[in-house]
């Protein structure tokens, strides 16, 4: 998915590990994202859960709610500040996940997926997550900070879930300064885009992203995420369900 | 990848594989001698020829054995030949990918208590040392064989600390009988499940079968997965 605003420009794809390709399981990554008013930008990736049976339905509603809540709150004379629209994002994917498991009939674990909004200010630049995804912040200068830990349980396959205890509220949220960049992706990615031991991005992993959709979003762009996603060369390093939502505002830097 | 293709500079960081470590603790006092010892030895060379064609579990997981015969000792799983090696959790794991099968053999008492204490230590300074190094982890297993009872004093110590460890999520132990082993005794290292019990010395294949297909879901498996493990047709096992 690509898409070109007057300022934001942003780059988005989602594709099935090779795991999954392995036990036909379907891929359980989700993404989505829109500018609002005022040239604001909100991304939402979301990670389902391996082991729940409807993880790639639960992944699509979540990160689908969760933009719509922030749209609709920017369409009000008062949003309530950046904090306040990431809690009531978390809040309407947890309700939107209780609906359909109402519906459906599913229980809400058969729904379980992790949930990370971004929501890009002018003025500012507000993360919310829960579960093990990662948000990069580019910085004027070219160097990278990340803005989230992967909330991780002490073995490699636990993390927290927006259906877990207390989901309707992240457990994590960070307002910080505006950045002229920023990328969004799934734990899949992690083990060859940062540094496992310090947590830190690895720069000439991130770097051809931002610089390249400097020159705008396109269609074409969005193949080449895909192919490279898919390429031979990251599938023998990882073999989970991948996400990277990169978006840049030229205009910034 | 096309040459064109913008993204294709990117730079993959090198970073280790997630392990799940797994350390075999084994009878070899006097009463496996005989065929029992022959069928364990099958076992063993089963289940590291089958953790090696899973590709992704010859690099994740990581094997250790103790054995107690007479005494509790760590075995060089590297070389094949069964010898003994410090239980220094840095030299007795080996990836899956090079674990060579021992050839065991069996004399002496049944330490049982010693060898589970030495297999809990390595489990915890293997953790500890995959920490030190930002290398994500499983939870460990402990796998516990015998086919008598403990002759050791401690046992009952080791049981408790096993049956705590476990408790707090640090350990995942699995006791299994061999036809007339202690199963009273067993049961105790376990806060888990109850001890799996083999009929016949027969069985040890299907054993370290279910064994490397277990660990192999779980070396396959994601974040936030509860991994199922395989159906044990050997025995009876609440595999939670």
């Amino acid at each position: 998915m690509t898409r070109t605003w007057s300022g934001w420009q942003v780059l988005g794809a989602s594709t099935m590990g090779s795991s999954h390709l392995k036990q036909s399981l379907p891929c359980q990554d989700s993404f989505e994202f829109i500018e609002c008013q005022g040239d604001v930008l909100v991304v939402a990736v979301a990670d389902g859960a391996g082991s729940a049976a409807h993880a790639e339905v639960g992944s699509r509603l979540a990160a689908r709610r969760a933009v719509s809540a922030v749209f609709d709150r920017m369409l009000q004379p008062r949003t309530g500040g950046v904090y306040a629209m990431l809690d009531d994002a978390f809040a309407r994917a947890r309700q939107e996940l209780e609906f359909e498991a109402a519906v459906s009939g599913v229980a809400l674990r058969d729904l379980s997926t992790t949930l990370t909004v971004v929501i890009a200010m002018p003025d500012c630049l507000g993360v919310a997550q829960t579960g093990d995804g990662l948000v990069v912040a580019l910085e004027p200068d070219g160097s990278l900070i990340p803005l989230t830990l992967p909330q991780r349980g002490e073995y490699a396959n636990e993390t927290h879930f927006l259906t877990g205890p207390g989901g309707g509220s992240p457990r994590y949220i960070r307002i910080g300064e505006a950045a002229p960049g920023f990328a969004v992706l799934t734990d899949g990615l992690l083990p060859v885009s940062t540094d496992l031991k310090t947590g830190r991005p690895h720069v000439p992993f991130f770097q051809p992203f931002f610089t390249t959709l400097h020159q705008g979003a396109s269609p074409e762009l969005e193949q080449h995420l895909v192919q490279f996603l898919e390429s031979p060369r990251l599938r023998s390093r990882v073999d989970d369900d991948l996400t990277l939502v990169v978006a840049v505002h030229p205009d910034d830097s | 990848m096309e040459d064109t293709n913008p993204f294709a500079v990117a730079e993959l960081v090198d970073n280790p594989e997630q392990r799940c470590p797994v350390v075999l603790v084994l009878d070899t006092s006097r009463s496996m001698q005989g065929k029992a010892i022959d069928e364990l030895n099958a076992g063993i060379r089963q289940f590291a020829d089958d953790l090696k064609a899973d590709s992704l579990a010859a690099l994740r997981v990581e094997v250790a054995i103790v054995t107690f015969g007479g005494n509790a000792q760590a075995i060089d799983v590297r070389q094949g030949h069964g010898g003994a090696i410090a239980a220094d959790p840095a030299v007795a794991f080996v990836p899956a990918d090079t674990f060579m099968p021992p050839s065991l053999r069996a004399d002496g008492g049944t330490p049982m208590g010693d060898a589970v204490n030495m297999g809990l230590d390595l489990l915890r300074g293997r953790k500890a040392m995959y920490k030190n190094h930002g290398i994500p982890y499983f939870r460990p297993w402990l796998f516990l064989i015998s086919d008598g009872e403990p002759t050791d004093q401690n046992w009952s110590a080791a049981a408790d600390q096993a049956r705590l460890e476990e408790s707090l999520k640090g350990v995942s132990v699995f006791p299994i009988g061999v036809e007339k082993a202690d199963m009273g005794r067993l049961a105790m290292f376990s806060s888990q499940r109850s001890p799996a019990k083999l009929t016949s010395i027969g069985e040890f294949q299907s054993l370290f079968r279910w064994l490397s297909g277990s660990l192999s879901a779980v070396a396959n498996s994601r974040p936030g997965e509860t991994v199922t493990l395989p159906n044990a047709g050997w025995a009876q096992i609440d595999p939670s």
